[in-house]
């Protein structure tokens, strides 16, 4: 005999959200190594780490298509359908600019500049505090759900959104002093190391964009009171 | 052995078969999710379900019993020909029996109640076109108006409670900025509520089927007391919980503190759904036995007669059996697998459920306790609070309902053919 009950419930597509932020996470959480290797000039480890990264981005996409493929019209959901699809696709972006950084750093061996390195580090730790705090965010979707998506869990993750918009913007400060300085400096660098930093900035700032892009879509989820 | 015997001990063996049925399967949706939150162990939810379902078999069990045997058939259409009623209630045992099992076996979600109001609407159509006359005169389609338009009507009011029931869960605690504190302040009131209905429904009608006449002022002071004792203990275990646990104040700290307060209350509303799915489901094994009963002892079909006190403690100590045997390892699955219906989503669903079931029985209206429940589980899930349902089993649902009538209809049909040819 079979309970009735046991038909009523799918998979939560919540739990299936976080289980692809975790993937996301994953890539982020190589930028900083992969920049430290490419720091030291170590470019097989550089080559690893961004392998790595593909790699991660590759399963996030598995996941994504299997939550696409179980969204169909006869679910409840406490959320809006559509907007439970923007909220995956605005994490996937997260992992696809990911991919592009490691696929920018590995396309040449491009070098750090000494008088640029610290900077740099500050603008890459910057853009993943943003990652990172799209991944909490996400982490807070199954109490989100517990609470209805109100309340103080709704103020908590609100707080989050505003903070990964902060964020952004500081990360968009630090881009564009980057920038100065290193066109200070430009007839000291190699001309193609400028385009390739100059991408690599634009490219990890996206990094920051796409995670303010996802809280911004969390957000409609919460009706806070 | 002669004919009525044989009837008779007919009867009572597929009356204790449906009950088995409905043990083994329905009750356990409500003490499974107690089960899984590790409020109870299943030993002891099989005990406590089996308490309160035979209770309200017994006590409740009776009004709707009589709407299945009489209400539905036009008995005056029998008169002269009692055994051929006899044996048509006979039939529709055995054919909604079989139809329940063959359902099971594939794991659709049909409804004991519907197969046996299929049944004996397939024995009233067979009977008159066997007295000679238009078989479906026989049928009181008057009568199952009410009854088809409250299996519509039941799973909505369900949902509607139970959505209602959330919303309130969900404003005091969830969505509060000191749930811990309000679980102190407000749980004694819910766990008031729900004891006051549950005692009022236990003795109000519960006392004149075991033929205590009691006045209602008494029933009502009776059961406020035993409400209020309630509350008052609760607020003190609450209120103990909270500041030992005070290991933190963060929301998921504070999250799981509301949880662990509904899994004890969840135990409640577990019980009184047990109980007012006895009171509702028991008729579904014992209704046409009743009418066998009356014409073995009577001769006749009276539409005043009593459904005998023995028939429902039949019938619950059949559900009780089914609980028993098979009810356990129902209650295990759903407790293992179902962990969507948390403590505060069960609660409400349950509570929802069992409100509605027992209005319901009161009114002598035939309903599905299972359907209701799933009704509630969707009202829960209109307050945003589940994470996802699957909308396809409302569609099996409908689908079943369409099928079950019909085709218990037909089981009926040939059984009482063969049955007919067999004693008649």
């Amino acid at each position: 005999m079979k309970s009735i009950l046991s038909g009523l419930f799918t998979q939560s597509p919540f739990n299936q959200l976080q289980a692809h932020m975790a993937e996301v996470d994953k890539c982020t959480n190589l930028i900083r190594p992969m920049f430290n290797a490419l720091a030291e000039g170590n470019h097989d480890e550089v080559k690893n780490i961004a392998k790595q990264v593909m790699f991660a981005e590759h399963e996030a996409d598995v996941i994504k298509d299997k939550i696409r493929g179980t969204i169909h019209d006869s679910m409840f959901l406490p959320v809006d359908k559509k907007d439970l699809l923007r909220q995956l696709s605005a994490q996937d972006d997260i992992a696809d600019a990911a991919e592009d950084v490691a696929v920018l750093v590995t396309i040449r061996h491009t070098s750090v500049p000494a008088f640029l390195k610290e900077d740099i580090f500050t603008y890459i730790d910057k853009c993943l505090e943003a990652t990172t705090t799209a991944a909490k965010i996400v982490d807070e979707l199954d109490e989100m759900v517990e609470s209805s998506f109100g309340g103080l869990e709704a103020r908590k993750v609100l707080e989050l959104c505003d903070r990964t918009g902060e964020l952004e913007f500081e990360a968009d400060k630090l881009q564009y002093k980057l920038g100065q300085k290193m066109f200070l400096h430009e007839k000291e660098m190699d001309p193609v190391d400028i385009f390739m930093w100059f991408q690599l900035f634009k490219n990890i700032g996206e990094l920051a964009d796409a995670s303010e892009m996802m809280a911004k879509r969390t957000r409609v989820f919460l009706i806070p009171t | 052995m002669d004919v009525m015997n044989i009837a008779f001990y007919t009867a009572i063996i597929v009356s204790i078969y449906m009950a088995w049925n409905i043990g083994a399967n329905d009750v356990a949706n409500a003490f499974g999710t107690s089960v899984g939150s590790k409020a109870l162990t299943i030993v002891s939810a099989v005990a406590i379900a089996a308490v309160f379902e035979f209770a309200g078999a017994v006590l409740v069990g009776g009004r709707v019993t009589e709407t299945i045997s009489k209400g539905i058939i036009d008995i005056h259409m029998f008169d002269g020909h009692e055994h051929l009623f006899m044996w048509g209630m006979i039939a529709a045992l055995v054919g909604a029996a079989i139809w329940i099992n063959v359902a099971t076996f594939f794991g659709w979600p049909v409804s004991t109640t519907h197969a046996i109001v299929g049944s004996v609407v397939g024995a009233g159509i067979v009977s008159g076109f066997w007295i000679g006359g238009n078989g479906l005169q026989m049928v009181s389609w008057g009568q199952l108006v009410p009854i088809v338009f409250s299996w519509i009507v039941s799973p909505v009011t369900g949902a509607l409670l139970a959505f209602v029931v959330f919303l309130i869960v969900q404003k005091t605690f969830y969505q509060s900025n000191t749930p811990a504190e309000n679980l102190k302040k407000y749980t004694p009131y819910m766990v008031f509520a729900v004891l006051v209905i549950l005692a009022l429904s236990v003795v109000y009608k519960g006392m004149k089927n075991v033929k205590l006449e009691v006045s209602f002022p008494v029933v009502l002071l009776v059961s406020v007391l035993v409400a209020l004792a309630g509350a008052l203990l609760t607020k003190y275990l609450v209120a103990r919980f909270i500041d030992k646990s005070q290991t933190g104040t963060g929301i998921k700290t504070q999250f799981n503190q509301i949880e662990t307060v509904f899994k004890y209350l969840q135990i409640l509303t577990a019980c009184y759904v047990a109980f007012a799915h006895g009171a509702n489901d028991v008729a579904n094994a014992v209704g046409p036995l009743a009418g066998i009963i009356s014409v073995i002892e009577t001769g006749a079909i009276s539409a005043k007669s009593q459904v005998p006190m023995w028939a429902l403690i039949l019938g619950g100590g059949g559900i009780v059996l089914g609980l028993a045997t098979y009810g356990y390892k129902v209650i295990d699955t759903i407790g293992k697998k179902i962990t969507e219906l948390t403590p505060t989503r069960g609660f409400s669903a349950e509570f929802g459920t069992a409100t509605t079931v027992l209005v319901c029985s009161y009114m002598g209206l035939p309903i599905s306790t299972t359907h209701t429940l799933v009704g509630a589980v969707i009202g829960v899930g209109f307050a945003r609070g589940m994470a996802n349902i699957n909308g396809k089993i409302i569609r099996d649902i409908l689908a079943s309902w369409f099928i079950t009538i019909p085709l218990s209809m037909i089981f009926t049909a040939i059984i009482f053919y063969l049955l007919i040819a067999l004693f008649v």
